[in-house]
């Protein structure tokens, strides 16, 4: 189980070096934004698989409230982006 | 009234939908050349309700290699309208039919009946919505 | 409740499936050419993805603790959850990303929002206007 568990965590954390090297490239707003949220997501399931690791109880608990919330950084980067404007 | 067994349905196609989107857009990484075909289709809505409206904006947006990209509210010359960005199609028709038929999945969930065909009016696009509109008023 | 070597592959499969579609987005979004084709091929790790890590984990909880109705209900909710919010947030995003004044790619054909006349996205056009107002306002300050 550990085996499989830091295989995850590993490709995760592969995919935020590669969203962040892209945004060292990508010179607008947009680009930015989304990539926030690959890192978002990807932080979340780099969390999951740790509380797996660790035998935490808390395993479903992080992922459900995540995704309730996750839209708020992606609202809050949209309303950046068109300078309060709707 | 909404058939929960249709819902499902319908939910189902969503999800092979989205399955199919992914092996698109994972085997366009492997291809070389530039990525996909991006292309901005203009797409006249059937939908007439907000709730309809709100559920095909979504339902484009979560199939990948579709998003919304804007969206423009129905007047008395024309009717609800999507600017939908695709990545995969291989023609602007092509892209139109796919949409379509989402849709007419969408409002044979929602209404418990299949809409009048795209036949009938998709000929009346942007030159002249009136046409369509009086059509659609008439029943 | 599960023996444990079904539940070690299946939480394999499905988090390490999850995990290297989000790291296969990641890469398409390297190398995509504009800021709507990177959200448009971000939705796979929202739609896809996220909901197989989540599979990987209520199936860890059902092996670690057992059944019970709550962490049914918070795995079916997280779910349902994923997959609306997700794509909420994505049309948020293009929508701002694209009335924000983001570039659009070139080889993007047809676009039929640069060939629309002005009253059929009036709204459109008419809230661009006003935050080119707003950029005046700002660089005065």
């Amino acid at each position: 189980m550990t085996i499989v568990l830091w295989i995850c965590i590993g490709l995760l954390a592969l995919a935020i070096v590669v969203g962040l090297c892209r945004v060292l490239t990508a010179k607008d707003m947009g680009s930015r934004a989304i990539v926030g949220d690959l890192v978002y997501f990807s932080a979340i399931g780099i969390l999951t698989f740790i509380a797996m690791l660790v035998d935490l109880s808390i395993v479903l608990d992080v992922i459900f409230l995540s995704s309730m919330l996750g839209i708020l950084a992606t609202v809050a980067l949209s309303r950046i982006q068109t300078r309060g404007h709707r | 009234m909404m058939n929960p067994f249709r819902a499902i349905g319908y939910s189902l196609w969503i999800g092979k939908e989205i399955v199919t989107g992914t092996v698109d857009v994972l085997t366009g990484i492997f291809k070389a050349g530039e990525y996909g075909r991006p292309m901005i289709v203009e797409l006249p809505l059937r939908c007439e309700t907000d709730v309809e409206i709100t559920l095909m904006a979504s339902s484009i947006t979560i199939t990948p290699g579709t998003l919304v990209v804007a969206s423009a509210a129905a007047d008395e010359r024309s009717r609800a309208t999507l600017f939908v960005h695709a990545l995969f199609g291989e023609s602007e028709a092509d892209v139109l039919e796919g949409l379509y038929e989402m849709e007419d999945r969408l409002l044979h969930m929602t209404r418990g009946r299949k809409p009048e065909p795209i036949s009938s009016w998709t000929a009346v696009q942007r030159p002249s919505g009136e046409a369509g509109s009086t059509e659609r008023s008439a029943q | 409740m599960i023996p444990d070597t079904l539940a070690i592959t299946l939480v394999g499969v499905f988090g390490i499936t999850g995990s290297a579609i989000v790291l296969l987005c990641a890469v398409a979004m390297f190398r995509a050419n504009d800021a709507l084709s990177r959200i448009n091929v971000f939705s796979p790790a929202t739609g896809l993805a996220m909901p197989l890590i989540l599979l990987a984990a209520y199936i860890y909880t059902l092996w670690h603790d057992g059944f019970s109705l709550t962490r049914l209900f918070m795995a079916v909710a997280g779910f349902l959850a994923l997959i609306v919010v997700s794509s909420v947030a994505s049309n948020v995003l293009s929508r701002s990303t694209f009335a924000g004044g983001a570039p659009v790619w070139r080889h993007t054909s047809p676009n039929r929002l640069s060939e629309a006349p002005g009253d059929e996205d009036a709204g459109l056009t008419e809230y661009e206007s006003t935050l080119a107002d707003f950029d005046i306002d700002d660089s005065e300050h």
